[in-house]
């Protein structure tokens, strides 16, 4: 699968794509856990769970959809990271 | 009541000078909840349809809600209430700051302002009374040197609401300012105009009063447990302001570019929040207990757009942005704290000037209309000017200062076809072609188009409420299941915009678990989902009764047809287009309306609104 990196974080990650390969499906928490260890600095150097970061520090959409963390995701799918989109 | 209220409203004459109290009963705090509920029963038993707006028949509300002066999370908030200039129909708007709780400090829960004075006045409230004091040496002054002045005079201590030259004017997108430079606008519906033409400068008030609390002990726990995780999940808006979203909303198609006509750009990094922390940014601000801390203190320390103040919101980047493709994060600094302090309301402003530089590119208006200004888009020099011109009222810019819909009528031709608005209150920056519920939650809300009086696309986003049916975040595409779901949210936005508590909230995990538990807390009632959630529909009908007094029906249940027809032809809302009708169907079905709009009687009968039938 392939992570596509907004460009608002890429110099941050030192890299704009990522990619990782599923040998079967897995959520989407379990794939940013690996990236972030991956690519601590997406973090953000918080620690805590996947779960408290996800949505205030950066969010995920996929196939037009925001993605929650429970969905699933397989080797053929390309996900984006984007900032959050709270406010306004 | 054992806290939270005070039971007391005063009411001013600006007539003749005269300054009372009303002690409403027990029944109309609850049935009504505070800040936009009463207000908006005081608007509906005050006018009527034949209302005129700039008349001095038409009063001025001003209302907290029980939590304002209390550490309940972002309770800092007040709402104000009249007909509107704008659009002609119920208007409101909210703001934070500290203007709220320093009313309620003086021992009110709001102020109706009735009549109209012949010279400039001011009131200042404190405890236990106002006065009203003439203000000639503050008229034409801008709403920054208005609130030093007002300082000046009378201490530190003081809070100010007031307008800037665009509401002296009578602009018709003039706001309400508060808070000096630490700006927090009551923006929408044009209600600056109202105050504008009432002579009255600024409402200034200062108090020390406690509000009582129904159990003080039980409330700090509660809050002690609840703000952590508050705080963690909202830390994005803390670290880059409600700007932070700007490049995820414009990635997912939601994001306004030309006028509504664009659909990606690739300049939106060079506006977005992440871009102002790394620039301009130099502080940031918090309104009255807030937990989130969303304002920006940003200084353009040179060039043509030097400036020191507040810094530029999600919605004055996207429509002094993207709206009018510039991309000049400077520029729109620069142009935000010129709405500010002229007092205009930067969506409307943002608004108009887009529809302008579209009638512009397609030769409806020229340069014989500008004054020469070459209203092109993405050029920073003329949104700039024009922000300039609708503030003083001059040019081009008294027209566009009547808002989209009148401006199209006056300059005629096909002009109307490029005026986005809702029932005259132009679209703020977020995209019904990106969530199909913004679609109905624009046709149908109260005042106009409004993101925030439905804010269904919080819960198609990340937001969740499990106890009113939305166990996780819904598909924004879906064409079904609508029309209970925004019913549902528009109803709990009323129940927020009357305890006056901040909707980002909602991002922070607040649940109506919370609401009902700090109502007990501070207030000292039981109140359980099914009658909180019956105060909020409640209000919602008792809007659209306003609404139906001024003429309202099915028809003007819509949004424009660039919106409805014209998809975006890239980006994260490619090709898809709300189908409003049919939405519109089923929330008509579900709010116990009938097909032209008009609530049932039934449905009147059952949320007690009865007493005008």
């Amino acid at each position: 699968m392939v992570v596509l990196i907004s460009s608002i974080y890429s110099e941050k990650l030192g890299c704009d794509k990522y990619r990782m390969e599923l040998t079967k499906p897995v959520k989407l928490i379990e794939v940013l856990e690996h990236l972030e260890s991956a690519l601590p600095a997406l973090a953000d150097r918080k620690k805590g769970r996947v779960a408290d970061r996800y949505a205030a520090h950066y969010l995920c959409i996929g196939g037009g959809r925001i993605l929650r963390l429970g969905d699933t995701i397989t080797n053929r799918d390309t996900i984006e990271i984007i900032p959050p989109i709270m406010g306004g | 009541m054992k806290g939270g209220y005070w039971g007391k409203i005063l009411r001013i004459n600006l007539n003749n000078g005269r300054v009372w109290e009303q002690a409403p009963d027990e029944a109309l705090y609850r049935e009504y909840i505070g800040g936009s509920g009463i207000g908006s029963r005081f608007l509906y038993d005050l006018t009527d349809g034949d209302t005129d707006p700039l008349g001095p028949e038409n009063p001025l509300i001003f209302m907290t809600g029980p939590f304002a002066g209390t550490t309940v999370p972002t309770s800092g908030r007040h709402q104000i209430i009249a007909k509107s200039p704008l659009t002609g129909i119920y208007g409101e708007g909210d703001a934070g700051g500290t203007w709220g709780p320093g009313l309620k400090r003086c021992g009110y829960d709001g102020i109706v302002i009735e009549g109209a004075s012949e010279k400039p006045v001011y009131i200042l409230v404190r405890e236990g009374g106002a006065k009203v004091l003439d203000a000639a040496q503050l008229w034409g002054q801008d709403t920054y040197r208005t609130d030093e002045m007002l300082k000046e005079i009378h201490g530190d201590n003081i809070t100010v609401s007031c307008i800037g030259p665009a509401g002296e004017k009578l602009v018709r997108i003039a706001a309400v300012m508060h808070d000096g430079s630490h700006a927090r606008a009551v923006g929408r519906t044009g209600l600056g105009a109202v105050m504008g033409s009432k002579k009255l400068k600024a409402v200034a008030v200062s108090g020390s009063l406690r509000v009582q609390v129904a159990d003080q002990e039980g409330l700090m726990r509660s809050i002690r447990e609840a703000a952590p995780t508050m705080v963690k999940k909202t830390i994005g808006m803390k670290q880059h302001g409600t700007a932070g979203g700007t490049v995820g909303t414009e990635r997912i198609g939601d994001f306004p570019l030309k006028n509504w006509s664009g659909s990606a750009w690739d300049k939106v990094e060079n506006i977005s929040g992440q871009r102002m922390t790394e620039t301009i940014l130099t502080g940031r601000y918090f309104c009255e207990s807030c937990i989130i801390g969303c304002g920006r203190e940003v200084e353009v320390k040179e060039g043509p757009y030097a400036m020191k103040g507040a810094g530029p919101e999600y919605e004055t980047l996207g429509m002094l942005g993207g709206m009018c493709l510039v991309d000049n994060l400077e520029a729109i600094a620069y142009g935000g704290e010129l709405c500010n302090r002229y007092g205009l309301d930067t969506i409307s402003t943002g608004g108009v000037i887009a529809f302008a530089m579209e009638l512009y590119e397609r030769g409806i208006i020229g340069q014989q209309d500008t004054d020469g200004l070459d209203l092109r888009w993405g050029s920073a020099y003329a949104m700039i000017e024009m922000v300039h011109k609708i503030g003083k009222g001059e040019g081009l810019g008294s027209i566009l200062g009547y808002g989209v819909r009148e401006a199209a009528r006056r300059i005629g031709g096909r002009a109307p076809e490029y005026a986005i608005h809702t029932k005259g209150l132009e679209f703020p920056a977020h995209d019904p072609r990106a969530f199909n519920s913004l679609a109905l939650g624009y046709a149908t809300s109260n005042r106009g188009a409004c993101h925030l009086q439905g804010a269904s696309h919080m819960f198609e986003k990340t937001v969740v409420m499990p106890e009113l049916g939305i166990p996780e975040p819904k598909d924004r595409f879906r064409r079904d299941d609508q029309g209970e779901f925004v019913k549902t949210c528009q109803d709990l936005m009323c129940i927020l915009d009357s305890l006056k508590v901040c909707k980002f909230t909602l991002y922070a995990g607040l649940s109506t678990t919370h609401i009902r538990e700090w109502i007990k807390l501070v207030v000292g009632w039981d109140v359980d989902l099914e009658e909180l959630m019956a105060a909020g529909e409640r209000i919602f009908n008792l809007k659209r009764m306003y609404n139906v007094k001024c003429g309202i029906r099915r028809s003007d249940d819509t949004i424009p047809e660039r919106i409805l027809k014209q998809p975006r032809t890239e980006g994260g809302a490619k090709d898809n287009l709300p189908p409003l009708e049919s939405m519109l169907d089923e929330y008509y079905r579900a709010r116990g309306w009938d097909q032209s709009g008009v609530p049932l009687r039934a449905t009147v009968e059952r949320l007690g609104l009865t007493w005008d039938l």
